[in-house]
């Protein structure tokens, strides 16, 4: 009698808990779940999937797209609207990422990243060639997206690409320091979260942040902000995972690049082992023209570390921006 | 779903406890009344202090015991004790046919844990069944262990509240949102399967030792593709039991 009591007593308290896949309940709702937040329909690989977006400027100028890298959203990137007084500004969380709609694996395969790309101009500039900035993994489908679609773009930066083949990414090392507080954290916490949702998934994901696992940074110790409303977890494992196989790199996306016959800027920071020499040693030689901006004292977060840099750099390079000075 | 698997598992739990088939003579060591401390993978070293108290539970060999773990090297980073875990269980040797054994496991745990993402106290239960084979001086066996998390209250923090700023809706206007506190219903499961034993290596002192592979029991997320969020796929315990009161 006692333990049907307690039974009862216990379900009757676990019906009363919280879920976790709850909307805003844990980790900001995505455009699918919320319909207040700004967001536009586009169809890539199969699906109609919900992007979170903001544009900045007038919509008769040229159109400069801005994409964010990986375990991030386009949260960080807001304050390039700067660019807003010659271009129109679009920036959105990619599928997958931050507040746009999750989706499967095979939506999150590098080409079907480029294609999204291809579909947000078919959104935001249909009859124009489009100026496009990526950073991190997005400077990587940036970088395919040129190889594809060379006539769609006027301007291209790349901001720290990860490596674009392989055998560069020898040069990048591997060392991870596991032993940081913040990721053996992460280690104890699978102790009672299971990554069953992508809620789960992209909570758990939130401490990657400022895990220092990976050190990409000029002081490890000091890990630069990076404001973000919430990582595309599983989208990072799809990207990463797909470049290897049996435990090695194995991937080659340089082909085509030399067809691009634009000038690309690639930026390279000094700390970040993606940074300037890596840049200037693997990715620059891969297209017909190319210059690489190297900012100092900053590491792989150069938006929030060396923005100031960054911005004089890029107008540096933008045509809106030279024509005025001539 | 979710209330019927627990429902059903509890229901196992008790069954498990009331089997009757054993007519095994009192234990010939595999239980006894001691304390233990061991050498856990918790965040890569964690150390556990317990006590057992050898008994019988409707006449099945068993024991009681109550653990606390602790990660050493979050509590040495941290400076603090702000994470550990206590669980009060107990093992059965279910049934015994010669060398042959079927022992079982279960105990309750209860966790505390302070990080950036907020303090986090789960309570939930592990259900373990190792097939075995006695040796002359312990025994070795196959493991499976079924974690599962029953509730979790959950604190954000600040870092957490953060995310939830300065997002905008399609008119402009700030949507106030933040993160919800409170308690939240089977937040984590995983099932270990690896090897455990035990050995005698004196008259007082007995090791246990396990070892083998953990799987989340996610559809995201498979064994060794996760590590970035923190789910390493081998776990480890080695411990040793200090008899008392042992002629």
């Amino acid at each position: 009698m006692k333990t049907i009591i307690l039974t009862f007593l216990f379900c009757g308290l676990l019906a009363s808990c919280q879920d976790v896949d709850e909307f805003n309940t844990i980790v900001p709702a995505t455009a699918d779940e919320n319909p207040d937040l700004p967001s536009v329909a586009i169809h890539v690989s199969g699906h109609d999937r919900l992007v979170h977006y903001q544009t900045y400027g007038n919509m008769e100028n040229p159109a400069l797209f801005i994409l964010h890298g990986s375990a991030s959203d386009m949260r960080a990137y807001l304050p390039l609207q700067v660019f807003s007084d010659k271009y129109f500004v679009v920036l959105w969380d990619m599928r997958g990422n931050g507040l746009s709609e999750r989706c499967t694996k095979e939506e999150l395969a590098i080409e079907e990243m480029v294609n999204e790309i291809e579909a947000m101009k078919k959104v935001f500039s249909p009859d124009k060639r489009i100026n496009i900035m990526g950073h991190s993994w997005s400077a990587f489908f940036t970088a395919r997206y040129l190889a594809r679609y060379p006539d769609h773009v006027n301007q291209a930066i790349l901001i720290e690409p990860n490596g674009l083949k392989d055998e560069f990414m020898k040069d990048v090392g591997n060392a991870l320091n596991l032993f940081t507080e913040r990721y053996m954290d992460m280690m104890y916490t699978t102790k009672y979260l299971t990554a069953k949702n992508h809620e789960m998934l992209d909570y758990q994901a939130m401490a990657m942040l400022s895990s220092g696992v990976r050190n990409f940074y000029c002081d490890k110790n000091n890990i630069p902000e990076w404001p973000v409303w919430r990582v595309g977890a599983y989208a990072l494992m799809v990207w990463e995972s797909s470049i290897i196989n049996n435990g090695k790199y194995n991937f080659d996306y340089t082909e085509g690049l030399d067809q691009f016959p634009n000038k690309v800027l690639i930026v390279g920071t000094e700390c970040s082992p993606i940074g300037y020499n890596f840049q200037e040693k693997y990715h620059q030689p891969l297209f017909k023209n190319a210059e690489v901006l190297r900012i100092e004292n900053s590491g792989h977060r150069l938006l929030t570390e060396q923005f100031d840099a960054l911005v004089s750099g890029v107008k540096s390079y933008l045509l809106e921006y030279k024509n005025e000075l001539q | 779903m979710k209330k019927k698997l627990f429902y059903l598992l509890f229901l196992l739990s008790v069954c498990l406890i009331n089997i009757q088939k054993s007519k095994a003579q009192e234990s010939q060591g595999l239980y006894s009344n001691s304390f233990s401390l061991g050498i856990n993978s918790d965040a890569f070293t964690g150390m556990e202090l317990g006590y057992h108290q050898k008994s019988t539970i409707s006449n099945i060999p068993s024991c009681y015991y109550l653990n606390l773990n602790i990660p050493l090297l979050i509590t040495a980073k941290q400076k603090k004790l702000d994470t550990w875990e206590i669980k009060a269980g107990a093992a059965l040797e279910l049934a015994k046919h010669k060398r042959f054994i079927l022992l079982s496991d279960f105990n309750l745990f209860s966790i505390k844990h302070s990080q950036i993402l907020g303090t986090f106290l789960p309570v939930g239960f592990n259900l373990k069944l190792t097939p075995g084979y006695r040796t002359k001086n312990g025994y070795i066996g196959l493991q499976t262990k079924f974690r599962q998390v029953l509730f979790t209250f959950m604190n954000h923090s600040e870092y957490v509240n953060e995310k939830f700023h300065e997002i905008y809706d399609s008119e402009n206007r700030l949507v106030e949102i933040e993160p919800k506190n409170g308690l939240f219903a089977f937040t984590g499961s995983s099932l270990n399967y690896g090897i455990e034993g035990m050995f005698k290596l004196s008259n007082k002192l007995n090791m246990f030792y396990e070892m083998g592979m953990v799987n989340y029991l996610s559809k995201y997320t498979g064994s060794f593709d996760a590590m970035m969020i923190g789910q390493i796929p081998f776990y480890t315990d080695i411990q040793l039991n200090y008899k008392i009161n042992q002629k």
